[in-house]
């Protein structure tokens, strides 16, 4: 069957490295030109020298992500005359690339293909004035890989996954700092133009991609499509025309002399893999198999290491199945209402194990379970010790459940007439009652029996 | 052989401005290099191995270890300069 889009990414992602690429700079937030070199301010005479951290993290996702490693490093020079490049050109890798073919599978058995993924410096910071840029060489010279993808998604719910899992990879193999550059050019034709090829370019963080996909897919489908490249302006969010005055042939690419080839040995690669961590792909199934997990539950655990460690820590005090469910199903969902990432807040297992337990030993109730896991996410307090001093154990005693139903059925008595007239919703609503009655400490299955008893 | 075209394109590319004056002076001269250089490509090349350097030589990788950068007025001494950023030609 044929799609009615396809959608390619070539996406450029900053590695957290201390230092730049080809000089001992310092990567982080500073005045303009205060964290620059003659290497990354490209005076001439100076040269570049490879960061061997940059070379492990850019080896690390390319196995990440099952490709194939080239069996030599070799840096091109592409040549351009802008003012973000001293040089006038930029040090990329082109004709070979540090690793090709690679693989991202997405939840529904898409496979999408990754042609290849290079390592290159990002160019210096621009900002532009009436007139005039200011240029800032602070960020000249930053680590980026880029990874590029064959056309192979088919939807913005794809492309939209496709990025989802890359961040999940880089977070687990920690390469990437969360305030660091993720961009991308974005390749969408649509069938509607007969694929008419139209390339975004320079989409800025993972939200943005998102609404570019998006917003060009629509367009596409509406609007009069010609092969071209266009800009994304995030404020409107639209794209626009962009006239391009270079073309590939006119980088005139050659392989740079001063990073002669070096060879990419066996041993190197194999010590990289070892330090690859489980990634969530495998964590996923892992849980599906050994903890009988959900598999949606068992994948949204594992997108996010932090998540996932909470999880597991806690699987093995409690039952693993009851954990994911709270886990996904009330904190994260928690978390989200508040905006929140587990990963920047202080909560850890520690915390919520001990509320796990008492619900698994029905010593509170589900509804009060989640009013603590909620009050969790807000600040992390000691659940024992809360449970205690707001008396909220859950009430199993009949006696003083049977007073709540008795005074419930006596406060409504039109629910009660309703009931016994045949409406099932009434029981319900009077279940409810109760439940509120004792501050949701009741445990809902003594209260239906009790109720049943005393109506039916 | 170039053709004023490609010379408006080379030059374009490099952001240079030619004269018609220099145009007309460059283009023969141009033509001339590359005339001379294309000799290169009558040699069979078929089945050799690209050559980079004369000498077998490795790129050696540094730690990922900081080390002293500029100060701002050093990197801007040699610049025009605005606020600490390096004055620019207009680029959008």
């Amino acid at each position: 069957m044929q799609s009615d889009m396809i959608i390619g990414m070539e996406v450029h992602i900053q590695l957290n490295t201390n230092t730049k690429l080809f000089c001992g700079c310092k990567i982080e937030n500073a005045q303009p030109n205060t964290r620059t070199c003659p290497v990354c301010l490209g005076h001439p005479g100076s040269r570049p020298t490879l960061n061997k951290r940059a070379i492990e993290y850019a080896t690390k996702m390319a196995l990440a992500l099952q490709s194939t490693i080239a069996s030599q490093l070799v840096f091109s020079r592409k040549t351009y005359f802008y003012p973000d490049m001293g040089k006038n050109y930029q040090i990329t890798q082109y004709e070979t690339p540090l690793a090709e073919n690679g693989t991202v599978v997405l939840s529904d058995g898409t496979k999408v293909r990754i042609k290849r993924l290079h390592v290159e410096e990002d160019p210096a910071g621009m900002v532009h004035e009436e007139g005039l840029s200011l240029v800032d060489y602070n960020r000249s010279g930053i680590p980026l890989i880029e990874v590029v993808t064959e056309p192979d998604m088919i939807s913005p719910e794809q492309a939209r996954e496709f990025m989802k899992k890359l961040q999940s990879i880089l977070a687990y193999l920690d390469i990437f700092a969360s305030d660091g550059i993720i961009k991308a050019d974005v390749n969408v034709s649509v069938k509607s133009s007969g694929f008419e090829r139209v390339e975004v370019k320079n989409v800025t963080g993972f939200k943005e991609i998102e609404r570019c996909v998006e917003y060009e897919v629509k367009r596409q489908q509406t609007d009069t499509v010609v092969k071209e490249t266009r800009a994304w302006n995030a404020e409107l969010g639209r794209t626009r025309s962009l006239r391009l005055k270079e073309s590939e042939e006119d980088y005139g690419y050659i392989t740079d002399p001063d990073l002669v080839v070096r060879p990419i040995e066996p041993a190197f690669v194999e010590s990289i893999q070892k330090t690859l961590p489980e990634l969530p792909e495998e964590k996923t199934a892992r849980f599906v198999k050994e903890h009988k997990l959900d598999a949606i539950d068992a994948r949204i655990i594992a997108a996010e290491p932090d998540v996932a460690a909470l999880y597991e820590e806690s699987s093995k005090q409690v039952s693993p199945v009851l954990a994911a469910r709270w886990v996904r199903r009330e904190l994260l969902r928690s978390l989200n209402t508040q905006g929140k990432k587990l990963k920047d807040t202080p909560l850890r297992a520690h915390h919520v194990i001990p509320l796990f337990k008492l619900i698994e030993n029905k010593q509170i109730t589900d509804r009060v379970g989640q009013k603590l896991i909620r009050e969790l996410a807000e600040e992390p307090f000691d659940v024992a010790e809360r449970v205690q001093k707001e008396g909220l154990t859950a009430v199993s005693d009949t006696g003083e459940i049977g007073t709540a139903v008795d005074e419930t059925l006596s406060e409504n008595p039109q629910a009660l007439q309703d009931f016994k007239q045949g409406e099932a919703k009434a029981f319900e609503f009077l279940m409810g009652q109760i439940m509120r009655k004792t501050k949701g400490k009741a445990l809902p299955d003594v209260v239906r029996k009790l109720l049943e008893e005393k109506i039916k | 052989m170039i053709t004023q075209d490609v010379l408006d394109k080379v030059a374009k590319n490099a952001r240079l401005t030619l004269t018609k004056e220099e145009a007309a002076q460059f283009l023969p001269q141009l033509d001339e290099v590359l005339t001379h250089f294309s000799t290169l490509q009558d040699v069979d090349t078929e089945g050799v191995e690209p050559s980079f350097l004369p000498v077998k030589l490795s790129t050696e990788m540094r730690e990922d270890l900081p080390e002293e950068c500029l100060t701002q007025e050093e990197a801007l001494k040699n610049a025009q300069s605005k606020n600490g950023y390096i004055k620019g030609p207009k680029s959008v």
